[in-house]
């Protein structure tokens, strides 16, 4: 025990003086009550002086107090202080689509929020009342919507015609649609995707696709058409509230760079110590911010947090402060000028499920079963054990019959898969359609053991589908608007089919199971209703399939290997069957049950007919906009 | 505030003469004992304690209940000393009297070697010379056995500040201690240092 507890202890055990015996009784005989009466609390005696009604005087005084006293000392300003975030409850029952860089909008005064949906549609929302509007038709999906600076007008990027192609890009126009008339004027026949559009309205900012499929930022002059190359590589260019200057992001030995640019090129500054990559770039409404997304490498995740850097005249001030952490989920859209930043959060709950499959009837004999969580391209081994998935990297192996993990293949030299992949029926190989590091668009082979990557045929763009012959000595693939073979020995490839009407196309080439003919989905529009195969030398085309019902589509389908049924998903949540031999098709499996935004992409059957695998997609937004985030001065 | 002393309480403001007996008789040694250790002067103290319960029955309608009743009894009490000491404020008073040296021989308790007992009376010794503000402190929180929050009420300060106050006293008795227990064992080696036998 130290001296202090001793002490302390000591203290404790104090004795007690002892009271006089005589004490108590002197003391009961002081005893001299009056009777008490009940205590009124302070408030009751302010509101009711008199003891009876309550003053209507004193509460009038009461709440003049309350309100204008704080008002007096600032109270607005310290409320100001508090970020404060709403959720846009109206926006979600509105389907705006998915992908890398869809758009919507908050208009300038908070009161509508804009978007195209996968319906091609651009949808304007109240945000209090909830109440729609379709304002245009044949919208480009997937591209920014830009309130002009009145809020008068939405700008946004039209699909011309009902063409279908993976060129539309290189064929749209800019319209701007009236928020009260609903009227179209052109802004430009021949638009980028748009990003910004300039307060005075004469230029817009967007991203231009070159037929390679390389992006580039670009400043667009409406009046004289005149086009400026702010970066040679997608940018995400924004103006400035005043638009005297403009910020786009690029990368450059690996970092990204944050430029501050006046619009008439005097000027030009870069930001170049921000440690990680910088995304989704917004400028305040008053124009002293721009906030961007900040992605950082952690220990064992990506972070992403929303940070802020100051802004004077054209000059960055001082380093970039963490706002918001954690906006991975985070999708943001503009800032407007009601002060409302704009954005969505997502949560993706698909992945890839196996359907049980009656060989002989083609009819679904059992339940959907998610195998995996995520994912989005995949493709069976050719004994049905395994299903290879191709995530970020590489491929993932997964056991068909439990879902389980059996093993990972990093894949190096490929950059990126959207559109097929097909295992050799040696089981040696998987093709797939992509590009590779040297950003080389084609037709690659990867050694299942190993990882290595072969170009077997180089591409002008992206191949949309591929498919083994089933003596894997060819592969089949469409590209453009054809239908193509290769020979794996030569990597020769030759054309077998081709559309002859110029808005046509063949899509999505399939081998038949005895390899004589490949089969191919005949696009007219956006919709499908024939399957063609023609003979791999070329020379003898004939009908697989045709759907009367023009609501179904056969876009993307596989046929079984026993060669009766083609399996197609039309875009939906259900799951359709075709017999070849001219039969009513049926209906296979609807996963609505899954969840409300569910949609079924890229069936394939199993090698052995008992099953199917098909991607599921589900995704769920919630729309949100956030206020009073930034640092107080 | 227990259940049992608020309906006395409560008793005790509708002139229930009763309840006004049983609560005095619940904490008159209490307040006696604190008055006593206070004033140095069993006289005086037993004065201040009629005083005390004198105030508490005339003023037991402004007790609202928000505090414990013995919260408020030992601020009535503690006042009433200070009142006191403001009115006799050029009397001497005998701080250091005889009671504890008297009160140590006839209960020991834990203090039960010659020279823990030695220590014991030196220490409080020296709380009685401490300044007032820190004697307060150690009289309603060690002697008394008040928690520093109803200690804080008391004398109407902050809990930091009693908390201080605190720490402040054991750094001085400490001190004080060390220096008067070294005395004390120098007196007992000098015999040993002559070569004599304790």
């Amino acid at each position: 025990m130290n001296m202090e507890e001793k002490i302390e202890q000591c203290l404790m055990a104090a004795p007690k003086p002892l009271a006089p015996d005589s004490l108590l009784s002197k003391l009961r005989k002081d005893i001299i009550l009056k009777e008490v009466q009940a205590r009124e609390s302070a408030l009751r005696r302010f509101f009711a002086p008199s003891g009876e009604g309550i003053s209507r005087w004193r509460v009038a005084a009461a709440i003049a107090v309350m309100v204008l006293l704080p008002l007096s000392y600032g109270a607005t300003k310290l409320i100001k202080r508090f970020i404060t975030i709403s959720q846009l409850p109206a926006v979600n029952k509105v389907n705006f689509p998915w992908g890398a860089y869809e758009g919507a909008a908050l208009s300038p005064d908070g009161k509508y929020f804009a978007g195209t949906t996968t319906n091609f549609e651009l949808v304007v929302i109240n945000t209090s009342t909830g109440q729609q509007q379709k304002l245009a038709k044949n919208c480009f999906w997937s591209t920014h919507v830009v309130w002009s600076a009145d809020g008068s007008e939405i700008a946004y990027v039209s699909r011309r015609g009902d063409k279908y192609t993976s060129n539309d890009l290189q064929s749209s126009s800019l319209l701007a649609v009236s928020l009260k008339t609903g009227k179209t004027r052109v802004l430009t026949e021949d638009s980028p995707l748009i990003e910004d559009w300039s307060p005075d309205e004469k230029l817009v900012l967007g991203e231009r696709r070159s037929k390679e499929g390389v992006f580039s930022a670009v400043m667009v002059n409406l009046e004289n058409k005149e086009e400026t190359v702010l970066a040679e590589e997608w940018a995400s260019p924004r103006f400035s509230p005043n638009a005297g200057c403009l910020s786009y992001v690029t990368k450059e030995a690996g970092r990204s760079i944050l430029h501050l640019r006046k619009v008439d090129g005097t000027s030009h500054v870069k930001y170049t110590d921000f440690p990680g990559d910088i995304g989704q770039p917004l400028w305040s409404p008053d124009g002293t911010y721009i906030v961007f997304t900040g992605t950082q490498m952690g220990i064992d995740r990506q972070h992403k947090d929303l940070w802020a850097l100051r802004v004077e005249g054209d000059r960055f001030i001082g380093a970039p402060l963490p706002v918001i952490p954690d906006v991975e989920q985070m999708q943001f859209f503009n800032w407007s000028q009601n002060g409302q930043l704009a954005y969505r959060t997502g949560f993706q709950l698909g992945g890839i499920f196996t359907l049980p499959v009656d060989a002989q009837t083609g009819r679904a004999s059992g339940p959907p079963r998610q195998l995996m969580l995520g994912g989005n391209q995949c493709c069976w081994s050719p004994d049905g054990k395994q299903i290879a998935l191709w995530k970020k990297g590489g491929f993932v192996f997964v056991s068909a019959g439990t879902g389980a993990k059996m093993r990972e293949l990093s894949v190096a030299g490929i950059r990126d898969t959207k559109f097929g992949m097909s295992w050799s029926p040696d089981g040696r190989l998987i093709a797939c359609a992509g590009m590779d590091k040297q950003k080389r668009w084609g037709v690659f082979l990867i050694t299942v053991e190993t990882g290595d990557v072969k170009l077997l045929v180089p591409l002008e763009e992206e191949a949309n589908s591929l498919t083994w012959s089933p003596d894997g000595k060819t592969i089949a693939y469409g590209q453009k608007r054809s239908v193509y073979v290769v020979n794996v020995e030569d990597g020769k490839p030759r054309q077998i089919a081709s559309p002859t009407e110029t808005e046509d196309i063949f899509n999505r080439p399939f081998f038949a199971p005895d390899g004589g003919s490949v089969a191919y989905a005949h696009l007219r529009g956006p919709n499908c209703d024939t399957v063609l195969a023609t003979t791999i030398d070329g020379k003898e085309t004939r009908e697989i399939c045709h759907l009367k019902d023009p609501k179904l589509n056969m876009r993307v389908f596989s046929w079984s290997p026993d060669g009766r049924h083609i399996v197609f998903t039309p875009g939906s949540e259900k799951i359709w069957c075709a017999p070849t031999d001219g039969g009513e098709p049926f209906l296979m499996a609807d996963i609505s049950n899954l969840g409300d935004t569910v949609w079924a992409w890229g069936a394939e059957w199993s090698p052995k007919g008992d099953a199917i695998s098909v991607g599921v997609a589900r995704e769920e937004y919630q729309y949100w906009v956030m206020e009073n985030f930034l640092p107080t001065e | 505030m227990d259940s049992r002393i608020k309906s006395l309480c409560k008793g005790a403001g509708s002139a229930d003469k009763n309840a006004a007996c049983e609560l005095l008789e619940i904490y008159y040694a209490d307040i006696y004992s604190y008055l006593r250790r206070l004033c140095g002067s069993a006289a005086d103290a037993e004065d201040l304690t009629q005083q005390t319960f004198l105030k508490v029955w005339s003023s037991l309608g402004s007790f609202a209940g928000r505090s414990k009743f013995s919260t408020w009894l030992y601020t009535i009490a503690h006042n009433t000393y200070i009142d006191s000491r403001r009115e006799n404020i050029g009397s001497n008073r005998d701080r250091c009297d005889q009671w504890w040296a008297e009160c140590i021989d006839k209960n020991p308790g834990p203090l039960a070697n010659v020279a823990e007992h030695q220590l014991a009376l030196l220490l409080y010794e020296a709380v009685d010379r401490l300044d007032d503000d820190k004697r307060h402190v150690v009289h309603l929180h060690y002697y008394q056995g008040l928690s520093i929050r109803e200690t804080s009420k008391v004398l109407g300060i902050a809990s930091s500040t009693v908390k201080y106050r605190l720490r402040e006293v054991l750094r001085i008795l400490r001190m004080k201690l060390c220096v008067e227990e070294n005395e004390l064992k120098l007196e007992q080696t000098i015999p040993v240092a002559k070569g004599e036998t304790i």
